[in-house]
């Protein structure tokens, strides 16, 4: 069965058709990447209403593809700006700037693209052999781990949220919260809903997505509209790297790519913690630390191969437990949800097909990123100048229009601009939003597991600590939350200042 | 700090308010959301306790040193365990609200929302887009027009005649 659903999978992704939007999905990537201030989750929520008149597989290859080439887009802006197009090409400019500086942008995103390219079809490979795995041990799992799966889930995410672990946390319970507006899916009640017939159904997921993820963004960039827009460094070398350049930096990408693929794994961390990552550990694995932050490829091609194996491993919980491990696949697997495929365990048997479809669109997305990165690396410079101004109505309009076409309802729009309005809000105050979006897809998953273990422990709460497995996620889940707050911090913190007394005085007197 | 307390006491407000509409629901369809209202409103306070004894601490911190730097935060400590240095430097934390860009832009798109359903579409996004350009001094007005055309039959060509999607694109009275 599994078999035929590669085949079927592999088959769809190489259909004309999804090539071409898989194309499609990597000229935007690279595009929406290369311009400053654009997250990639930002282009797959503002695409998303695209899809919905497409076959989900199709939509699938566009989104995918362009979460792909949004990663290597970033490095664009990283290299010839010194300002990331997207987060996750951070550590990218500390040496791919240095390199344009002194004349050699084309090399630097030569090594960008390749370095790209191997973590691209690394995370892949992962995604194809670790995902199918992990799927059918799932299909071992009942309620009551799936609710303990949810929670560890939404733990996870919301303490290893950037900034404050509280917040993140916070950020997740109130998704969780708007997820439970609509009716009950166990005894059909109408919750929160005011009486407001257009929140019968709950809260649209896409709707917040693009409120969230598009509205900030753009007020962001209408704020530094009238600020100076940098000017880009010029490509005059050759953009292809050399053989021997490629093969000596090939052992630094695949260990970066490796580093790529685990760091994805773990639900709440991204392509950005990933680049860190290994950015340091090719620091680490260098002869010559010292031309690292100077221009040294090594530095360039370290964080590209990470932050594109992220993708794959953030794919392997969103497809095998049904858990988004990032704010961007929690917005593909809202490609899947607006199409009827519910997130879970049966997204690999019942929907094999679609999702063994989006796995190969992971690997093969490589393909169009690699031969439109070397065409679209010089045309990147006129992207960079579009105004800022221009990209905000821009943004605003797609997401108007886009938000519109779910329900073909005023009321998802301005519901949008409440999310997007929330989202501002949430940023200026440093309360990560990715939580909140991960706790609106969860939500429904984790009401419906709760409801079917306390049946089948007769309404005893006991049930959830009779299972091992969900006894310890239950217990890591809160090992998480309890490591967030202050208390365990000032404890802790206590303990290992006491402890770090000795050292700090024989510091004191070195100096 | 100010922001991060008004949205906690924001939060316990939902919770509170989510709490007792659940407690009418039937025990299945109360159980979840009752549970998640009292985590929100434990991590709310939990937030509040956090916010106001960092507060203190930079307090404390200022009145002994005031020339000293300001101390990192618990945050911060965690971050550096994982984050090379460089990215410290890169992290400023949350930025400023430019109120009198902000504000503007704001109120011009809750207009271009409003007047949809009875300017039309068609009308109302390239005035959106032109008077955005050229009011931030983007670009000059004719520009700004020719663009705010432009970008209008692209957003047309996508949603409207490749989608088929039923928005109002006329003035309301034209129909």
């Amino acid at each position: 069965m599994e078999t035929s659903f590669i085949a079927i999978g592999f088959a769809n992704a190489l259909t004309p058709t999804n090539l071409m939007f898989m194309t499609l999905g990597t000229a935007l990537g690279l595009m929406v990447g290369a311009l400053p201030g654009l997250s990639a989750t930002m282009a797959l929520a503002l695409l998303l209403p695209l899809t919905f008149s497409l076959p989900p597989e199709t939509g699938l290859c566009m989104l995918a593809s362009l979460y792909l080439a949004a990663m290597y887009g970033g490095s664009i802006a990283a290299i010839l700006l010194r300002t990331p197009g997207t987060p996750a090409a951070a550590a990218t400019l500390l040496d791919g700037f240095p390199m344009a500086s002194r004349g050699e942008a084309g090399r630097a995103l030569g090594i960008s693209l390749t370095s790209s390219l191997v973590g691209g079809i690394i995370s892949g490979i992962a995604l194809l052999t670790i995902a199918p795995f992990l799927g059918k041990l799932v299909l071992l799992f009942g309620p009551v781990e799936l609710f303990a799966i949810a929670v560890l889930g939404i733990t996870m995410i919301g303490t290893l949220a950037k900034g404050s672990p509280m917040k993140g946390l916070l950020a997740g319970a109130l998704g969780l919260l708007l997820a439970m507006v609509g009716m009950d899916p166990t005894t059909g009640t109408a919750r929160f809903t005011a009486g407001n017939i257009n929140l019968f159904s709950g809260v649209p997921f896409t709707v917040a997505l693009i409120g969230l993820f598009s509205i900030p963004q753009a007020i962001a960039l209408a704020e530094q509209a009238r600020g100076k827009q940098p000017r880009p460094a010029q490509i005059s070398d050759r953009v292809i790297p050399r053989l021997p350049e490629f093969l000596r930096l090939l052992p630094n990408s695949m260990r970066s790519a490796v580093i790529g693929v685990v760091t994805g794994l773990i639900p709440g961390t991204g392509g950005d913690t990933a680049s860190w990552f290994a950015y340091n550990e090719a620091k680490r694995f260098a002869k010559d630390k010292s031309r690292f932050g100077k221009g040294d490829p090594a530095g360039v091609a370290a964080p590209e191969a990470a932050n594109n194996a992220v993708v794959g491993g953030a794919l392997v919980p969103t497809i095998a437990l049904g858990i988004p491990g990032s704010s961007a696949t929690a917005v593909l697997l809202g490609g899947l949800m607006v199409h009827g495929i519910l997130p879970g365990p049966t997204l690999l048997t019942d929907y094999g097909d679609v999702t063994y479809t989006l796995i190969w669109a992971i690997l093969l997305a490589n393909i169009p990123l690699f031969l439109l990165g070397l065409l679209f690396t010089r045309f990147s410079v006129i992207v960079m100048r579009v105004p800022r101004m221009a990209v905000a109505v821009a943004i605003v309009v797609m997401s108007i229009v886009g938000s519109f076409a779910i329900n073909n309802n005023l009321f998802d729009v301005w519901l949008m601009l409440g999310f997007g309005l929330l989202g501002y809000i949430f940023e200026r105050a440093g309360i990560p939003t990715a939580p909140m979006v991960i706790g609106l897809v969860l939500g429904m998953l984790l009401d419906v597991s709760l409801n079917q273990s306390l049946l089948i422990g007769r309404g005893n709460w006991g049930i959830f600590l009779e299972s091992k497995i969900s006894l310890v996620l239950l217990a890591i889940a809160a090992l998480s939350i309890l490591q967030a707050t202050p208390f365990f911090r000032l404890v802790f913190g206590r303990f290992g200042r006491r402890k770090a007394v000795p050292q700090a005085g024989t510091m004191a007197g070195d100096s | 700090m100010y922001s991060s307390i008004i949205i906690s006491v924001a939060s316990i407000g939902l919770a509170v308010l989510f709490y007792s509409q659940a407690s009418a629901y039937p025990l299945a369809a109360s159980r979840l959301p009752m549970l998640l209202a009292w985590a929100v409103g434990g991590l709310a306070t939990l937030v509040i306790v956090e916010e106001l004894f960092k507060a203190r601490r930079r307090n404390k911190i200022a009145q002994a040193a005031p020339e000293a730097a300001p101390a990192p935060d618990d945050n911060a400590v965690l971050d550096s365990a994982m984050i090379p240095p460089i990215l410290e430097a890169e992290d400023e934390g949350p930025k400023p609200i430019v109120w009198s860009a902000a504000l503007p832009f704001a109120a011009g798109i809750i207009a271009y929302v409003t007047l949809i359903p009875y300017v039309g579409y068609l009308l109302v996004t390239p005035v959106f887009i032109a008077l955005g350009l050229a009011i931030s001094g983007t670009l000059r007005w004719v520009p700004a027009i020719l663009v705010a055309l432009g970008m209008t039959a692209l957003v047309w060509v996508v949603f409207i005649w490749a989608l088929y999607m039923p928005i109002q694109l006329v003035p309301a009275f034209f129909e």
